[in-house]
């Protein structure tokens, strides 16, 4: 008997597909991001104009400090001085009210007379420079702050011989303030 | 007699017998195993170089991504952004810094967007993403969308790719009262197909 049997192959298929699907992530993009933040110092005043009279001598000026610094400064600090003292332009001789007249006050705290020498500092007027304000804040680790002082500026009609009755005009008191 | 030698020949013919020979087998079976794994690759790109934020506006230029793939079933593809760093997001030399909590993202995909999203998320996916860091994370592609619509087999990025519009604001900024100084941090993007 022919006996014919087919010579079988027992394959066990086993098709494993291994989705990989799941997390999977792309490559990792880089993008530099950038902030540039100059330092700054300002200063404004609650007003530019003061008026002094006999009967009313002292007005005070709101000074208005602000700053955004690196690490490394020192000190903040206010400046006052005359450049133009007020002149009587109707009275006889145009005569002017000295600077020994005039004295300046930060919030409240000492009286210095607006005849000082030189700052050291490179602006300012000797002889006629008033007083000097340093700030109470540490600059060199409060970076970004603002403060406020009150300025008093006051007029000593008995610091010396009056001057003539009138009304004197065009003088000019320059505030500064610097970070160092 | 000569009818009787013909009848004996055929006779003869007829019952010739083939003696039967013995057939000798052996068999075998193999075992056959197959893994098929499929190639699954995402690509991501970044277009626009980098962000500087304006410190008058807290504002950032915009940036474009672009992601292309080649991936199995999946139920979306997911934007994640984020910097190196939570508390250090971006930082000058002199150690002064911005924290991730300090800046928000706006992004702009086909399927979603975000705006002044804060970048301070956790999202807890790995491949690098920094929990406490990252910006929220948007979909580019959900599953039934043409570019995901296959369920059993291998599904193709758009042509040209899915564009991600993004830019980053520090809000409130001169309230924030940073030091002056250069800063700066890196922000990192990858795309995780969930």
């Amino acid at each position: 008997m022919i006996r014919k049997r087919l010579f079988a192959v027992l394959a066990s298929m086993l098709l494993v597909v291994a989705p990989s699907f799941a997390n999977v992530a792309s490559n990792t993009t880089s993008t530099p991001v950038n902030l540039s933040i100059a330092e700054s110092v300002s200063l404004s005043l609650s007003t530019n104009n003061i008026t002094l009279t006999t009967t009313s001598p002292s007005a005070n000026v709101t000074l208005t400090t602000s700053w955004v610094l690196k690490p490394g400064h020192t000190s903040g600090k206010i400046y006052s001085w005359f450049t133009t003292l007020p002149t009587c332009g109707s009275c006889a001789g145009n005569p002017q009210i000295t600077q020994a007249f005039f004295s300046t006050q930060y919030n409240g705290g000492a009286v210095t007379q607006c005849t000082q020498a030189d700052f050291g500092t490179g602006f300012g007027f000797p002889t006629k420079n008033c007083g000097v304000f340093t700030l109470a804040q540490n600059v060199g680790t409060d970076l970004n702050d603002s403060a406020s002082t009150t300025l008093t500026v006051n007029f000593n009609q008995q610091a010396n011989t009056a001057p003539v009755v009138g009304t004197y005009t065009g003088g000019l008191l320059n505030i500064l303030f610097q970070v160092v | 007699m000569k009818k009787l030698l013909i009848a004996v020949a055929v006779l003869a013919v007829l019952f010739s017998v083939t003696p039967a020979q013995a057939q000798l087998q052996s068999q075998s079976g193999i075992n056959v195993t197959v893994n098929v794994t499929q190639t699954e690759t995402i690509t991501l790109t970044q277009n626009g170089g980098s962000l500087t934020i304006d410190p008058t506006t807290g504002q950032s230029n915009s940036i474009t991504f672009n992601a292309v793939w080649n991936i199995g079933p999946a139920n979306s593809m997911r934007l994640y952004t984020y910097f190196s760093s939570a508390t250090a997001a971006l930082s000058t030399t002199g150690g002064n810094n911005v924290a991730s909590s300090q800046i928000t993202a706006s992004i702009v995909s086909p399927e979603a967007s975000v705006n002044g999203g804060v970048c301070n998320q956790a999202p807890g996916v790995g491949s690098g993403v920094i929990d406490g860091a990252s910006c929220p994370a948007v979909d580019l592609a959900r599953v039934g969308d043409s570019s995901l619509s296959n369920t059993g087999a291998n599904n193709n990025g758009p042509q040209g790719g899915t564009n991600v519009t993004f830019s980053l604001t520090i809000p409130n900024f001169a309230a924030q009262r940073f030091a002056a100084g250069a800063y700066s941090g890196t922000l990192n993007a990858v795309v995780i197909a969930l």
